[in-house]
């Protein structure tokens, strides 16, 4: 039988989780008592209601007004049409193979392709979209205070526009593993980046390059970047120009600080976006 | 049972729909509810965030995620339960407390799950209230609380006083104003039960409510 004094310390522990002041000693002591009382930590039920209509009945009474400059921005970015959320198609990343069959067969230095080929490429990979509304919430400010992590969870969280889809290595570099997530609406994005060698800035460093084929068959410096420790690292995406609906970012290994325009003699990646 | 009558937005019929509140109206795509949830609810929204965030532009970015999170999760309301501006401050407290804990992260601390647990779980309880958690519920229940507790629910949730703030203000102890709040807010949430707005719950943690 449970102790009611543990039960009485749980749900203190819950409260103080639910009003944000739990100290680190107390949130470890509520993962610890949940555990023992063979009840979840996080507080279902009565207490974040209470919490919640106390909150909404405060705030109908007396409350610091939303800015009018974000109440705008709000409003001017949310989409000009919505969809009923119960008919939402979703999205699926998975790839079918590319054009030249086994991707991993590919050698790094092997033939070059076009960048037309890639955009092609990509756009033969998808197979749904899941596209909301590209305007969604227009731009906002990246927080400074923010790491990388947040910074995409924050991307996947709220950019309804969002892309998400895997990249792969290619050639030698078939042990590159991740993710790109791009919002159009935004013009911000991260490549979640694993199994790509450390490189030596001083002799090549990774470039970016994003195809956007409804801007120009040239792909988009997506900016350069180091490897400098193995693992997952995250990268911004830097484009320099506007792009829209990419279908593709592809990664080369270039000289140091990059190239206006890639030979692609080393192509050590691609990721094709969902169309 | 009355849950059992309630449907999600998304199985309403038209003319229901077309009557219905903002959130049942934004869960079926209509552009215009959106307007009206940042003009009704903006300032809710705004001043939790506030209360977790002063830095203006973060609290900006926590509220563009709020405002995602109450669209997708807008089919999911049920009125049976807790009024609209409950199930709005519901969701912004916890996307509040989610950045909130992002920002504190400490890399050595075993860290709680994320609370991304469905809002369902806290929201659609297994036995349904007599009635809907809403202002007037709330201001009756806290007339049941004791003058200090009272004081000091206030002083925090409608001040936005700190703990800390309070202990000085009010010449009590850190330790002693922390734990007033919080049995203060069980004792407004016991309220809330006897008076059948909130459902009782079953399993370990409610064990003090059937004692």
């Amino acid at each position: 039988m449970n102790n009611p004094n543990n039960l009485d310390r749980l749900e203190e522990l819950q409260v103080g989780f639910l009003l944000g002041d739990l100290s680190a000693d107390e949130e470890i002591e509520l993962v610890q008592l949940a555990s023992k009382l063979g009840c979840q930590a996080y507080p279902d039920g009565s207490l974040p209601l209470t919490l919640a209509g106390l909150d909404a009945s405060v705030h109908s009474a007396q409350s610091e007004d939303l800015p009018e400059s974000i109440r705008e921005r709000l409003a001017a970015g949310f989409p000009s049409q919505l969809s009923p959320l119960h008919i939402l198609p979703r999205a699926e990343n998975n790839l079918i193979e590319g054009p030249f069959g086994n991707q991993s067969n590919i050698r790094a230095d092997g033939p070059r392709i076009s960048w037309a080929q890639w955009g092609a490429w990509a756009a033969a990979a998808a197979i749904l979209c899941f596209w909301l509304g590209s305007e969604f919430l227009g731009k906002y400010s990246v927080q400074n205070n923010l790491s990388f992590e947040d910074r995409v969870e924050m991307l996947e969280r709220s950019a309804v526009d969002k892309v998400v889809a895997p990249m792969e290595g290619l050639g030698t570099y078939s042990s590159l593993a991740g993710n790109f997530i791009w919002s159009d609406s935004r013009q911000e994005g991260y490549l979640q980046l694993s199994g790509l060698p450390v490189n030596d800035p001083a002799q090549k460093q990774y470039q970016l390059w994003i195809v956007d084929p409804s801007r120009d068959e040239a792909p988009v410096d997506g900016g350069v970047f180091d490897i400098r420790s193995p693992g997952m690292n995250i990268i911004p995406i830097d484009a320099k120009l506007q792009v829209s609906r990419p279908k593709a970012f592809v990664i080369t290994l270039e000289q140091p600080g990059g190239v206006v325009k890639s030979r692609q003699e080393i192509v050590v990646g691609i990721g094709s976006a969902p169309i | 049972m009355m849950q059992s009558a309630v449907k999600c937005a998304s199985e309403l019929p038209y003319e229901r729909i077309m009557t219905a509140g903002i959130l049942t109206r934004l869960a079926n795509g209509e552009r215009e509810a959106m307007q009206e949830c940042i003009d009704q609810y903006g300032n809710l929204i705004w001043g939790i965030t506030r209360r977790f965030f002063s830095d203006m532009s973060l609290a900006e970015d926590i509220v563009q995620e709020i405002l995602t999170e109450i669209w997708n999760k807008s089919r999911t309301y049920n009125p049976a339960v807790a009024s609209e501006s409950t199930f709005v401050a519901l969701i912004a407290r916890r996307r509040s407390i989610d950045a909130l804990r992002k920002l504190r992260r400490r890399p050595s601390m075993e860290p709680l799950p994320e609370t991304d647990v469905s809002d369902e779980a806290d929201y659609n309880h297994e036995s349904s209230p007599e009635r809907p958690v809403g202002v007037e519920e709330i201001s009756k229940a806290m007339g049941q609380i004791s003058g200090e507790t009272r004081q000091l629910i206030e002083l925090s949730i409608q001040e936005g006083f700190t703990h800390q703030e309070i202990s000085e203000q009010l010449k009590m102890p850190l330790g002693t104003v922390k734990t007033k709040i919080r049995r203060g807010l069980l004792e407004l949430r016991n309220q809330l039960q006897k008076s059948g707005c909130l459902a009782m719950e079953s399993g370990p943690a409610s064990g003090k409510e059937m004692r």
